[in-house]
């Protein structure tokens, strides 16, 4: 089952490109060799559960081959002897990698199944869906020339980018927390109703709200989640905790996640006045208290916040200025906390955002030193795409 | 307006008709190419150069993927019969693993095995037994003075111990394709009598032009040994697949002459920048569209060309139905950019049709199919633009030099259509119009960056 989030940022539905790969079961006959990018992991299996529902409804069948590290190799044998059922409406294949070993695999099983287009294209009788980043394309046309040759398209799938200026559907924004990950808003606003009007408790209640606007955000629910963030606010306005750094973080907390929600809502001068709110409130603090290691670090993220939104304008400059300054912030909190997995997969998003080829590659290092943190594999393939990005532009 | 039910059975069934396969001879689909009379026809310079050797003769035909080889390989042979020769086709993948480097005792083994087979299937017998009957009796039979293989019985020969795996059910033929250590083993044996092998298959070929003789008469024989441009290896052994192949062609090219028979061999493409002053290798080339002056002016013939191999895709009516009231003009925009590839323009209709939501189909959609076919070819990097733009500059390949690598790479350009081989009597290269302008634009932006 196609998960919120998955349904959410890809909204499958939608996409010309998805649409042309189903017109191909509703047009075509017998095998065709389909070549499928996503972004990442999420995006894959957006892209599987979807096909296979379609297929269902056609009462037909997706068969799927496993393609854990281990089996790679054994690919080329399984798929040709791979037994379909009779309902069998195509076979799927996804070739995610978290490593320099898989996309090795992967060049080797590419070379090996080329050897056998003919008997690929014979056999199999249905179309073959091979999935995988953006980098699949070019180890299949490299690695894969025979079979890249027949291939009968290519579909490339991208998460759903909200236009600018325009009003967009309530969807969780980036980068914030997973429904899994963020707080049952119904536990929260039962809590903040039962201190509502109870003097004393502002500062409680604001943050109960905080925390129900998270919920709700990662539920889809943004413009229920500002209505609780401007409450929040105006009660941290109006001087709760004002000389409370943790009050202070909070309200810190309160405007950049309102600025977010603006972002996805389309409302670009709103969300700069939030982060721009949050920025001031961030620099205040680490001048307040520079040793606190985690000011710092929200006031990176509150950089990167501002540059996003740059960028998103089409302001190219002011964007860079921004991240450097979260650069410069990163990098100086990995080399004073070298520990914290948390500081260094935030460098790794820093260096990315430069988009030059050596930064990229430190990105790529950094990352591949880290152990298995839950991000690694999405930011490896978000990497590795850039820098085939940025090989092709000549960008550093 | 929307698509009718009668919209979407018209283009189900032309989705259907623009299947990517070789087209077997007489398909309607089937768009003549060659009709210019300076020559550039493939299969006329094949058929010519057989016509006039007479008794026997050694061709080598290439073309890069999806140029149509296999195609013109059954127009070659079609044409051969009616002209009255006799014709032995095979593929050589039915008898050698394309993963494993090449020997020429295998391929002499091969030739005769597989030419007696496709006898066999035009019921011609060969005085009584197979060729790979009389092979396992000549390796029994061979006497080798030199350190034992494999032996299993004291006294055995080298030749009987390789033949005596074969007594207990091993078939030869699938050893060969199959079975590494025998083909090692057969390597070793044959290794210092490669002129004897030689002689051993010249004479079962000897014997069977006489069988084919007797029952067809004094026709002429051309054999057609398809799919050797395939043996490639793998990523571990791909450099020495490829020099094996090399060796054949260049150490034992004379070997690879047949008594009585007309011989044409598939090889590699890029056996011809590997070795440029051996034999000369008939390639396919891409449709020309345009002549090499520096405007690329319009070649007309070969946009008729494709338009007509469009037209034959569609239905009586179907390309209006399709493309509006001016089909020539709007099918233009794709045909200006498939490079004059069957397969690319293929590949461009097929996402037209995809993407059609009403009829005929808007100029959007059609941009929306280039805009998706374009990106097939991204990302280029920056040393690749460098040299294709030289190339689209000079219209010559190139090639900074003749090592393994470069070949390689301007292989892997042809093979995957950022490159196309043209001939107008003479040959040229060029980049094909996809890219183009992408590739101006990275060297521009790279140059801009390193302030040159």
């Amino acid at each position: 089952m196609l998960s919120s989030d998955a349904a959410r940022r890809y909204r499958l539905s939608e996409s010309e490109e998805w649409r042309k790969l189903l017109r191909l079961f509703e047009l075509g006959d017998g095998f065709a060799f389909v070549v499928l990018t996503a972004p990442d992991r999420l995006g894959l299996a957006a892209c599987e559960s979807s096909l296979a529902h379609f297929l269902s409804a056609r009462g037909q069948s997706l068969a799927v081959l496993t393609t854990d590290p281990e089996e790679i190799h054994t690919l080329p044998e399984r798929l040709l002897s791979l037994e379909r059922a009779p309902a069998c409406g195509a076979v799927w294949i996804t070739a995610a990698e978290d490593g320099d070993s898989e996309r090795a695999a992967w060049r080797h099983a590419a070379a090996a199944l080329n050897q056998q287009r003919n008997l690929v294209v014979r056999r199999i009788g249905v179309p073959l869906i091979w999935a995988g980043g953006p980098w699949l394309q070019v180890v299949l046309r490299e690695m894969a020339p025979d079979l890249w040759s027949v291939r009968t398209m290519v579909v490339v799938i991208e998460p759903v980018r909200a236009p600018l200026g325009e009003p967009a559907e309530q969807r969780r924004p980036e980068p914030l927390e997973t429904v899994e990950e963020a707080p049952d808003p119904g536990l929260a606003l039962e809590a903040a109703e039962r201190l509502r009007g109870k003097p004393g408790r502002e500062r409680q209640l604001a943050d109960l709200l905080a925390r129900a606007a998270r919920g709700l955000a990662a539920r889809g629910d943004t413009a229920g989640a500002l209505v609780r963030l401007d409450e929040a606010a105006a009660l941290f306005a109006g001087g709760v905790g004002a000389d409370d750094r943790e009050a202070l973080e909070s309200a810190a907390e309160v405007e950049a996640l309102a600025g977010r929600l603006q972002v996805v809502l389309g409302s670009t001068a709103e969300a700069g006045r939030r982060f721009r709110q949050a920025l001031s409130m961030r620099e205040g603090l680490v001048g307040r208290y520079p040793d606190h290691f985690d000011l710092w670090w929200a006031l990176a993220a509150s950089y990167t916040d501002m540059g996003d939104l740059m960028k998103a304008l089409g302001e190219g400059e002011p964007a860079r200025q921004y991240f450097e300054q979260a650069l410069q912030i990163r990098q100086k909190l990995v080399s004073q906390e070298p520990g914290r997995a948390d500081y260094r997969i935030d460098l790794v998003k820093s260096l990315a955002r430069t988009g030059n080829l050596s930064n990229l590659k430190k990105a790529e290092e950094l990352l591949l030193g880290l152990g298995d943190v839950p991000e690694k594999a999405r930011l490896l393939g978000a990497i590795r795409a850039l820098q085939e990005t940025a090989k092709a532009t000549g960008a550093g | 307006m929307p698509l009718s039910a009668s919209d979407e059975q018209f283009l189900k069934t032309l989705f259907r008709n623009l299947e990517d396969k070789p087209l077997p001879q007489g398909d309607a689909r089937y768009q003549p190419v060659y009709d210019d009379p300076r020559g550039d026809d493939p299969v006329d310079l094949l058929l010519k150069h057989i016509d006039w050797s007479d008794v026997s003769s050694v061709q080598m035909f290439s073309g890069f993927r999806g140029s149509g080889k296999t195609t013109e390989l059954f127009r070659l042979r079609a044409q051969l019969e009616v002209r009255g020769y006799r014709v032995v086709y095979a593929d050589s993948l039915d008898y050698l693993n394309p993963a494993e480097p090449i020997d020429i005792s295998e391929l002499l083994i091969v030739l005769a095995g597989a030419f007696d087979d496709g006898l066999s299937q035009l019921g011609v017998s060969v005085a009584g037994e197979s060729y790979w009957t009389r092979l396992k009796n000549y390796l029994i039979r061979t006497e080798v003075e030199v350190p034992e293989i494999g032996l299993k019985v004291e006294g055995e020969t080298p030749g009987q111990s390789l033949a005596g795996g074969l007594k207990a059910g091993l078939d030869l033929k699938l050893a060969l394709k199959t079975t590494p250590s025998f083909r090692q083993r057969l390597r070793t044996v044959m290794s210092g009598r490669i002129g004897e092998l030689k002689n051993q298959v010249d004479k079962f070929l000897e014997d069977a032009v006489k069988a084919a003789q007797s029952k067809f008469g004094n026709q002429r024989i051309v054999f057609l040994l398809d799919s050797l441009e395939q043996i490639r290896g793998s990523l571990s052994n791909e450099e020495e697949v490829i020099r094996s192949v090399e060796r054949l062609f260049t150490h034992h090219e004379r070997m690879l002459k047949l008594p009585y028979l007309h011989v044409v061999y598939t090889v590699p493409p890029w056996l011809q920048f590997a070795m440029p002053n051996a034999t000369q290798v008939v390639m396919i080339p891409s449709i020309r569209q345009w002549n090499n002056d520096e405007t690329r002016s319009r070649y007309e013939r070969g946009w008729q060309v494709l338009h007509g191999l469009l037209r034959r895709r569609f239905d009586e009516g179907g390309c209006e139905r399709f493309f509006g009231p001016d089909p020539e003009q709007a099918a233009g925009r794709l045909i200006a950019l498939c490079g004059g590839h069957f397969r690319d323009l293929l590949l461009l209709v097929r996402e037209t049709v995809l993407r059609a939501r009403a009829l005929p189909v808007s100029e959007e959609v059609t941009e929306a199919a280039i805009t998706a076919v374009r990106g097939n070819f991204l990302p280029i990097a920056i040393e690749d633009a460098e040299w294709l733009q030289e190339i689209g500059r000079l219209r010559s390949a190139a090639l900074p030099s003749a090592r393994a690598g470069d070949v390689s790479r301007l292989t892997r350009f042809l093979d995957t259509h950022f490159v196309l081989y043209l001939t107008n009597g003479k040959e040229w290269y060029d980049t094909h119009p996809l890219i183009r302008e992408e590739v101006a634009q990275i060297v521009q932006r790279s140059r801009r960056t390193s302030g040159q």
